[in-house]
């Protein structure tokens, strides 16, 4: 029997989920939505865990939270854990009598007992679970303190008997849900009365479910809403939010003890003076931007991608190239492997330790509960271009790499809001994009090398600006709203941290492995093989054949040459291999820099033209793939690397004839 | 009185959510933010940015135009 975990948000789902279970048994998507399904086994059983995305009810407003509700729906959640909050009952206790009305064998975890502890809570474990009627555990989730007596009772008690559990709601409800449940069973269908209760709280999902098939509901609910209004002045969701909330008083007042007024604890309200303060707030943040992108790309990151580099292009290529020699692999074998396979495959590779490190750090912001005041500070300004706060972590992340920060896009509760940010993401200049303005600095603008780089960055972000805001137009029918919890700050955990890290990186790994690597050879090829045979020489090639075609296009933009295409084409692998194709196809002779060689090619306006073409143009591969994967429609896949593509050409050849005009 | 006129470290007792959007107001019960409860302000960000509120220990922020519409009684 599968049993699916449910919860609020932030409540130690996860680290529940991580201690009872062992490694992922599946991770995949739900069907129909593109949120991730993760099944664990649990410890000591062959039972499977269903991992669902945190939700304060059943009646869900984003695309994460329909699917805890379709797992109720389509039965794939047969037995509930519902973790609580200890230090939270009343809200928590909500989402469990929704639960409990489903009629499903349920067990209570209650978690966080140690803040409630601290908080002076002390909750009659036994009188709980009698008065709610199901099996009660307490957890410190963080610790893992009480997973092995779950464990043991979920090993040991395969049947859980399921609660009968229902709430009054008051004659005008009742006798709806009456009427409706023999319209329903007039059509040889059994009604839940969970989805009935559901139905009249106006829960939109139940809603379309059951008014396509039984259009007499909707008459129904009307009548009762009216009837109440009239006897008692209030709405019918209302009526059954306060019957549940009274039930749960109820409870409450029946099995805890409180011994003093809860206060927010001393620890986090110190950090929030510092870090959400008026003024120091937004400058405290950047200062800790800068200094994750110090680690990430300088003090750590860079260093342990070179010595990964060196590996690669050293013994590891030797070692190939030896075995290959051994084995009397032919020519074209032996040039795919090297100069196809492994420089270009490796070429991704070198940038696992960055990725991963930026990973930690971002799981340590969020994990620590900062990335959540992030979003509250950030949300004025965000709120100003059609996006909220929430957008802002992604974007903030897309300067690292573009990859995760599509990713990141997933906490964001709004459809459009969520598409319109994976869609701007890509023009937040990425770390790999800085090889080429390097190289092109150095030739052309030694003088003025950072305000050239430093104006790049901030026309990616005006740019950024500007489409998000042409796009809400066109995006935005939806309402905008904003509400952000503030979970308690406290002290990550490394094993934990070490997951999500891995969680999160993995993906990018498994990429370097399948995708990046056809997409390397293909574009090899292209490069080795010409119309008069393969290894013909560059200029011959396939490659310069096709970029010669498309070249003229780009002359209004100021370089048309073949090479500065083939580069570009090449750059749609990774934008970093803009550099290295250059480097190939300009024959740089030796005693001579490509940065000294790239004046005779490009006058100092085209190069700036061009640099600004690589900024905005076409996401590289692996965005395009993370686009695809985070949206689940190749349609805006597709439509990213359009857009991009034409708002690069037309930026370009505006600065092109601005310059032309001034200089 | 209107919740965006409470001072900083003043509590509200809340009477009415007025035209609050009913998914905000969804969001605020599920939250166990309801008639009858207190919140008290933290903190107001600049320019017009979201509230830091406070409810029986629990923290979050909504934005300025929300707490326009949350109308209740100083406590
Ligand atoms: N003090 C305390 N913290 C916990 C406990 N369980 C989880 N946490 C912390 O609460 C935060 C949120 O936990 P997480 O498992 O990510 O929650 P989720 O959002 O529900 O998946 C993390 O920083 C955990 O370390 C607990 O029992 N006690």
């Amino acid at each position: 029997m599968d049993i699916a975990l449910f919860g609020n948000p932030n409540t130690g789902k996860t680290s529940l989920f991580n201690h009872i279970t062992g490694s992922y048994e599946y991770v995949g998507n739900w069907s129909g939505v593109t949120v991730e399904k993760k099944v664990g086994r649990i410890k000591q059983t062959n039972r499977s865990l269903i991992d669902l995305p945190g939700v304060y009810s059943l009646n869900p407003l984003s695309k994460d939270e329909r699917v805890a509700s379709l797992a109720l729906l389509e039965n794939e959640a047969e037995q509930i854990l519902n973790i609580v909050n200890a230090d939270q009952l009343e809200r928590s206790l909500y989402l469990t009598t929704e639960l409990m009305e489903t009629g499903r064998p349920l067990v209570v975890v209650l978690n966080m007992v140690d803040l409630a502890k601290r908080h002076r809570v002390t909750i009659n474990l036994e009188r709980l679970s009698n008065r709610l009627g199901v099996k009660v555990f307490t957890t410190v989730a963080r610790k893992g303190d009480g997973c092995q007596d779950l464990i043991d009772f979920l090993k040991n008690e395969p049947t859980n008997h399921p609660s009968s559990f229902s709430l009054n709601y008051g004659e005008v409800i009742e006798s709806a849900i009456r009427e409706m449940e023999s319209v329903m069973a007039q059509k040889g269908d059994t009604p839940r009365r969970w989805m009935l209760v559901q139905y009249l709280n106006d829960n939109g999902m139940i809603c379309d479910l059951l008014d396509e098939k039984f259009p007499e509901l909707r008459g129904i609910r009307q009548k009762a809403d009216e009837v109440l209004r009239e006897t008692t002045g209030k709405r019918i969701d209302d009526v059954i939010y306060e019957t549940k909330m009274a039930y749960i008083r109820d409870v409450i007042a029946d099995t805890c003890v409180l011994t003093k007024e809860k206060e927010v604890f001393k620890f986090t309200a110190f950090i929030d003076r510092i870090v959400t303060h008026r003024i120091l707030g937004i400058p405290i943040f950047l200062l800790l931007l800068f200094l994750v992108f110090q680690l990430t790309f300088d003090w750590l990151g860079t260093p342990m991608s070179d010595l990964l580099d060196q590996w690669l292009s050293g013994p590891v290529t030797d070692g190939i190239q030896k075995a290959l020699d051994a084995m009397g692999a032919v020519p074209l074998i032996k040039a795919v492997i090297l100069n196809g396979i492994i420089a270009g495959v490796g070429g991704v590779l070198v940038f696992v330790p960055q990725i991963f490190i930026l990973f930690f750090f971002i799981s340590l912001l969020e994990d620590s509960g900062y990335m959540a005041r992030v979003a509250v500070v950030m949300d004025r300004l965000m709120e100003f271009i059609g996006l909220n706060g929430k957008a802002f972590i992604p974007l903030v992340i897309g300067f690292g790499c573009n990859v995760p920060a599509v990713m990141a896009a997933r906490t964001i509760e709004q459809p459009k809001e969520r598409l319109l940010t994976i869609l701007i993401t890509p023009f937040m200049s990425c770390s790999a994009r800085l090889s080429v303005y390097a190289l092109f600095v150095a030739a052309f603008f030694e003088r003025h090398q950072a305000l050239i780089v430093l104006s790049l960055y901030v026309l990616g972000i005006v740019v950024a600006i500007l489409i998000a805001k042409l796009f809400s137009f066109f995006l935005k029918n939806e309402k905008s709203y904003f509400i952000m919890d503030l979970p308690p700050y406290n002290v990550p955990q490394l094993k934990s941290l070490l997951r999500s890290t891995w969680d999160k990186g993995k993906g990018f790994v498994r990429k370097a492995g399948t995708f990046i690597f056809g997409g390397t050879v293909f574009i090899w090829v292209l490069s080795y093989f010409g119309p008069s045979g393969m290894d013909v020489p560059i200029d011959k090639s396939f490659m310069a054949i096709v970029s010669s075609v498309f070249a003229p296009l780009f002359a209004p933009l100021g370089f048309a040459s073949w090479q500065a295409v083939s580069a570009l084409i090449t750059g749609f692998l990774a934008k970093e291999v803009v550099v290295s194709t250059m480097n190939v196809l300009y024959f740089v002779p030796k005693g001579v820099t490509l940065s000294g060689l790239l004046p005779h090619y490009f006058s100092p306006l085209a190069a700036y033209s061009f640099l600004v073409f690589v900024l905005l143009y076409t996401p590289c591969l692996s965005t395009v793939a993370a686009i695809k994967k985070e949206t689940g429609s190749s349609k805006i896949a597709l439509f990213s690397i359009a857009y991009s593509f034409i708002a690069a050409y037309i930026i370009a050849y505006v600065v092109y004839i601005l310059g032309r005009w001034i200089f | 009185m209107k919740l965006s006129e409470v001072k900083i470290n003043e509590k509200l007792r809340i009477e009415d959510f007025g035209d609050m959007d009913s998914q905000m107001r969804r969001r605020l019960k599920e939250m166990g933010v309801f008639e009858g409860k207190s919140v008290k302000v933290v903190r107001y960000c600049p320019l017009g940015g979201p509230c830091l509120l406070e409810c029986e220990g629990q923290l979050f922020g909504i934005r300025k135009k929300d707490t326009l519409c949350i109308k209740g009684e100083l406590v």
